[in-house]
């Protein structure tokens, strides 16, 4: 009988402790160190492996950012960057405003919502190659398949996320809005774009993230300019030193666009929905 | 107005026996005539509305007419179809059958949670329903309510007494001649309702506002409410109206005088529910 009153006893003094350190210190500490110990395992591991593998499979994560510092002394990789962060922003733009807009109709009528599903649900199941090949068929070589890629991938996830988000509105806040005979751009902007908000700033995340994978893929095959095309040259011409720099600036430019970009913007949406 | 039952033309029940009368008695008969409409014009006319629902639920057979300046309780057992005869008349439902006219220019509603949407202020919820060359009527509305000083507080800061205040400031604010309030006070404390009550009762007084109030607390309905509809069954039918004996002065200040129209209320609630 005694030793669960100790037990109790030490969970509470162990709980008291815990008051006493100041929460930035408690939670801080594991949020600052796990990523960059997550991120030094990753570099070790690399390190080791490259000394057992040949440097044309594996070169060394030394070789790998001297090349790339190097390149990022050059113009190319700039130029290369910019088109590629331009088909990126271009079609991420698209799907955000194309898959809001087509939630937002479908939420006009239950018919239109069941015939729009599954034709996205058959456009998010077609493999990114079969879309590639037809923005090719449609599109020609250039600039225009990178985008049509990038928004078939993107879009359904937004129209998704805008449909059940619609679903998930306070049917209080949309009563309010009817007897208070509020006009359709009121009931837009102040009531469903806001609501939708935070459904959306976590889709974006996602869309992203799907957007410039799609986007490289197709560059590299569907155009001569940008990180897609230097990546499968370099490959080409053997230059693995080259490969594996491309795809380390592209890792850091889609971290450096989450965590400078997405996630400050969704944390002020958060904030600015969630006040008080 | 008498308080005291009196056998008139125009009995309003004849059947709910009440306790507690006021005569001294163990039990009598409600005989409290209805009051004379104010004399003003007829602001909503209800004729043999019913709107269903499948499983039973559902209103039907609803005949009323309101005047401005006069306030009728609609209160039952729940699920009698008390607030789908508010959301018919809000226009948030349409009816299977009958029909509601509707001779108000402005309606104000107040709503069990007050829908007020968290990313804006005080003001700008109160501000949102105000065209835009009366905004200024905001600040004036949240003043009525005493939130002057909450006004630029955003929802989640305030309290939800406080909360169903703005929410009210909201639905004052458009100056309406038809207000709706559907249980506004069913999650705030005694005393804060009781509050809240007052002020919406002076609001109604102060202006010839018609007003329906849905509750289940027949304190709150025999506070403010002039008439009381009783609905019973499913769908919910108007099972009586009683009136009530005292006028809105004497309400507020012999409220203890109130118990044999409560008792009557309860009773025909009762007799409606079986």
């Amino acid at each position: 009988m005694t030793e669960p009153v100790s037990t109790l006893r030490r969970d509470q003094q162990t709980t008291q402790r815990m008051r006493r350190i100041p929460a930035a210190r408690r939670l801080g500490g594991s949020q600052i160190w796990a990523p960059i110990t997550g991120i030094a395992g990753l570099i070790v591991t690399w390190q080791l492996a490259s000394a057992w593998l040949s440097a044309a499979i594996l070169p060394p994560p030394t070789a790998v950012a001297n090349r790339l510092f190097e390149d990022l002394a050059g113009t190319q990789i700039w130029r290369d960057t910019g088109i590629t962060l331009l088909n990126v922003v271009g079609s991420f733009v698209l799907s955000m405003i194309g898959g809001v807009l087509l939630g937002l109709w479908a939420a006009r009528a239950d018919f239109l919502d069941r015939a729009l599903h599954p034709l996205v649900v058959v456009v998010e199941s077609a493999p990114t190659i079969a879309w590639l090949v037809l923005a090719i068929l449609w599109l020609g070589q250039g600039g225009g398949p990178p985008i049509l890629v990038g928004v078939s991938m993107a879009l359904p996830l937004v129209f998704i996320a805008t449909s059940h988000g619609l679903r998930q509105i306070d049917t209080g806040l949309l009563d309010m809005a009817r007897v208070y005979r509020l006009s359709a751009l009121t009931r837009l902007t102040r009531i469903l774009l806001p609501s939708l908000a935070l459904t959306l700033a976590g889709t974006a995340s996602g869309a992203l993230s799907v957007v410039w994978r799609g986007v490289i893929m197709a560059e590299a095959f569907a155009s001569s300019q940008g990180l897609g095309p230097s990546l499968w040259g370099s490959y080409l011409y053997g230059e693995i030193n080259e490969v594996y720099a491309i795809i380390l600036w592209i890792i850091l430019l889609g971290l450096a666009l989450e965590y400078g970009l997405v996630h400050p913007a969704r944390r002020g949406i958060e904030r600015r929905l969630r006040h008080g | 107005m008498s308080i005291r039952p009196a056998g008139a033309s125009n009995v309003a029940c004849d059947t709910a026996e009440a306790s507690g009368c006021l005569e001294g008695r163990g039990s009598c008969v409600y005989k409290q005539p209805l009051p004379e409409p104010p004399a003003t014009e007829v602001i909503l006319s209800l004729e043999n509305v019913s709107r269903r629902f499948d499983g039973g639920a559902g209103i039907t057979g609803v005949d009323l007419e309101l005047h401005a300046g006069e306030i009728l309780g609609v209160c039952g057992v729940s699920g009698c179809g008390k607030s789908t005869l508010l959301r018919l008349i809000a226009g948030l439902e349409s009816p299977d059958a009958g029909r509601i006219h509707h001779g108000f220019r402005q309606m104000g509603m107040v709503f069990q949670d007050p829908g007020l949407l968290p990313w804006l202020t005080a003001r700008g919820n109160v501000e949102l329903v105000l065209p835009k060359g009366a905004r200024d009527r905001a600040a004036a509305a949240l003043a009525e309510v005493g939130l002057e000083e909450a006004a630029d507080q955003y929802p989640a800061q305030l309290s939800g007494g406080m909360r169903q205040r703005v929410g009210i400031a909201r639905a004052l604010a458009g100056e309406p001649d038809l207000l709706l309030m559907d249980e506004p006070f069913a999650s705030l404390d005694y005393f804060t309702s009781l509050q809240l009550l007052e002020l919406v009762g002076r609001r109604v007084t102060e202006r010839p506002v018609g007003g329906i109030f849905v509750s289940h607390d027949v304190r709150e309905i025999a506070r403010l409410c002039d008439r009381v509809m009783v609905i019973g069954g499913q769908p919910g039918r108007p099972v009586t109206t009683l009136g009530n004996p005292l006028d809105a002065a004497e309400r507020q200040t012999r409220p203890g005088a109130m118990a044999h129209f409560e008792n009557a209320i309860l009773q025909a609630i009762e007799t409606g529910s079986h």
